[in-house]
């Protein structure tokens, strides 16, 4: 478990992070969202001690990391955004001295690094050296090292980068496995990838959190009525004729091209009024060629939630 | 620590480096040995390391210009800062082992004495050896320095420039502080340039501002009372501590005058100590930055 209170980081006059405040519980896939800039690498690297925070605290199964360092780290795997990869070393050399490192039992670490090399998929390539490796598989090693001995937490700084579409299915896959026993935490600028693997999403922006939420909720925040779209053969008069009396419709936007209309209704979002439209129309005798619901992706949530603290400030 | 250890072994001889090093410095001394002792016939092998020992100059920044500023460069510091590892525990590992590399050569030269005692029928094994083992710890303070100056900067080559230059300082230190004029006013003015360098150092261990800056405010007042008490005092100080500071005294006393100084080796100690602690400062520092 993850308890980060009140954490504030200050490079000079520069706020990174500004009293950000969060508990993680385990077993679940976190996933840290924010634009550029927005303090995500710099939060990862106070709660894996590499940086020290201005005023806060961060306590990791109840250590807290500035008073007893290493218990706290070694609760700890972590992959940062550039893979700390010694590239005169080959991945078997590399991945020996990172047990060594972490202080993983002599009799279990021969264990630990086969697990490792197998749920990264660095099997073929154990024995090359590392700068001879491609990019792809230089985040694999990285990966390797994060999960090295299992640690309760693995933080995961924009894991699929550099990764071709399969391998990030399979690393996609890889974390959802992990989260079976293991808290991890993600960062990523993708956010389909969030919203495929995450549980739970914590958005910053400016060094503050502005939501944290299952994504489903997070959905719900929004609050807004729903959109339809819609593209039908008429013209505009007799397609607003058409749907003048089905209850329900708050507003419609129509855009006429050559023989179509496009319409964007916004509506109530109860499905009574999408069968009220589409019975509408096929009395009017208009023919539907398009007809879908608009649902609000992560995007849009996400621009909406960290334009809203600019304008804040 | 262990693992650091064997990893910057390791390391030093996956890149050429240390055979480089070990190299020149074996050839180097192999040279020296060659013509004092083997053609002029001349019985101390100690001349011949003091000579050799000039090349320390560039091969100490070839030993410690990579060790802490590539970490930093190829972000692998992340990976040492990050696991339950002390950052002492990284600096002494990573020491230890430019020290076992910096004792290969010498080792080496452990040959040459016995080769004139060999050869020839007077030998002096006690001094040579003596000179050796002070040479030992010599080199050590400079690589000390070479891996703070490491921490200070992600560019190996301004690592290797800064090491470079301060232990040519260190070398020629003696012929430098000569130049000093003898005047109280000079005196007076180097010693509070020594007292602000102090404060630093103070500053930079403890991060305490308080005390050092009250040790420097008292250090101020109290020279300022010793030059209207006894002026010649003042002089009498910096020339004490430039002196002292002549890192090359003690090794020149066993290899010139057969003393062997053991107050010159705990100095070597503690200024080893104390740039290894500036080096933890240093990398500890830039986490708080």
């Amino acid at each position: 478990m993850i308890e980060v209170k009140n954490l504030v980081k200050k490079y000079g006059s520069h706020t990174a992070v500004d009293n950000l405040s969060f508990t993680l519980e385990p077993g679940r896939i976190y996933g840290f969202l924010g634009p550029n800039g927005a303090g995500k690498s710099t939060t990862m690297n106070i709660i894996t001690g590499y940086l020290g925070a201005t005023s806060g605290d961060v306590i990791i199964d109840g250590h807290n990391v500035l008073d007893e360092p290493e218990e706290a780290k070694k609760c700890i795997g972590y992959l940062p955004e550039i893979p700390p990869l010694y590239t005169d070393m080959t991945v078997n050399e590399y991945l020996h001295f990172a047990a060594k490192l972490k202080k993983l039992p002599k009799d279990k670490s021969e264990d630990f690094i086969e697990q490792a090399k197998e749920m990264a998929h660095v099997k073929d390539v154990e024995g090359r050296l590392i700068k001879n490796l491609s990019k792809g598989y230089r985040q694999r090693v990285g990966l390797a090292y994060a999960v090295l001995g299992f640690p309760d937490i693995i933080i995961l700084d924009e894991p699929t980068v550099g990764l071709d579409p399969k391998q990030i299915i399979e690393i996609r896959d890889l974390i959802k496995e992990l989260a079976k026993n293991h808290t991890v935490i993600l960062s990523s600028h993708i956010l389909s990838e969030v919203s495929e693997v995450c549980d739970y999403v914590l958005i910053i922006s400016h060094g503050r959190l502005v939501a944290s939420d299952t994504i489903d909720n997070l959905y719900k925040y929004m609050g807004k009525t729903s959109e339809l779209e819609i593209q039908a053969k008429a013209d505009e008069g007799s397609f607003r004729n058409a749907i003048a009396e089905v209850p329900g419709i708050n507003d419609t936007e129509c855009k006429t091209e050559d023989d179509f209309v496009k319409a964007t209704i916004d509506y109530d979002g109860k499905d009574a009024t999408l069968e009220a439209v589409f019975y509408a129309l096929a009395q009017s005798r208009i023919p539907v060629y398009e007809m879908h619901k608009i649902t609000k992706s992560l995007e849009e949530l996400f621009i909406e939630l960290t334009a809203d603290t600019k304008e804040a400030e | 620590m262990g693992a650091i250890f064997l990893k910057e072994i390791k390391s030093f001889f996956n890149s050429m480096l240390g055979y480089v090093f070990c190299a020149v410095m074996i050839i180097l001394i192999g040279i020296y040995f060659y013509i004092y002792n083997l053609s002029y016939g001349y019985p101390w092998f100690s001349y011949s390391l003091m000579s050799a020992l000039s090349i320390m100059m560039f091969a100490t920044p070839l030993l410690t210009m990579r060790s802490f500023a590539e970490e930093r460069k190829s972000r692998t510091d992340q990976m040492l800062l990050t696991t339950p590892v002390r950052i002492w525990q990284i600096v002494l590992g990573k020491f230890l082992a430019y020290a076992v590399i910096y004792a290969i050569p010498l080792l080496v030269s452990c040959l040459c004495p016995l080769i004139i005692n060999l050869k020839g029928s007077t030998s002096y094994l006690k001094v040579d050896y003596l000179t050796i083992f002070t040479a030992f710890f010599f080199g050590l303070v400079y690589i000390s320095i070479g891996v703070f100056i490491s921490s200070l900067t992600e560019s190996q080559i301004i690592a290797a420039v800064g090491s470079f230059a301060a232990v040519f300082l260190l070398v020629f230190w003696s012929g430098l502080t000569g130049y000093i004029p003898n005047t109280v006013m000079a005196a007076h003015i180097g010693l509070i340039v020594l007292l602000v360098l102090a404060c630093l150092i103070i500053y930079a261990l403890t991060k305490n501002g308080i005390i050092a800056g009250a040790i420097g405010g008292a250090g101020f007042i109290a020279l300022l009372v010793v030059r209207f008490a006894k002026s010649s005092l003042l002089s009498t100080w910096l020339n004490a501590f430039t002196d002292k500071m002549d890192l090359s005294k003690p090794i020149s006393n066993i290899a010139y005058y057969n003393l062997f100084d053991i107050s010159g080796i705990v100095m070597y100690i503690s200024i080893i100590f104390v740039f290894l602690m500036l080096t933890v400062s240093s990398l500890n520092k830039r986490r708080w930055s």
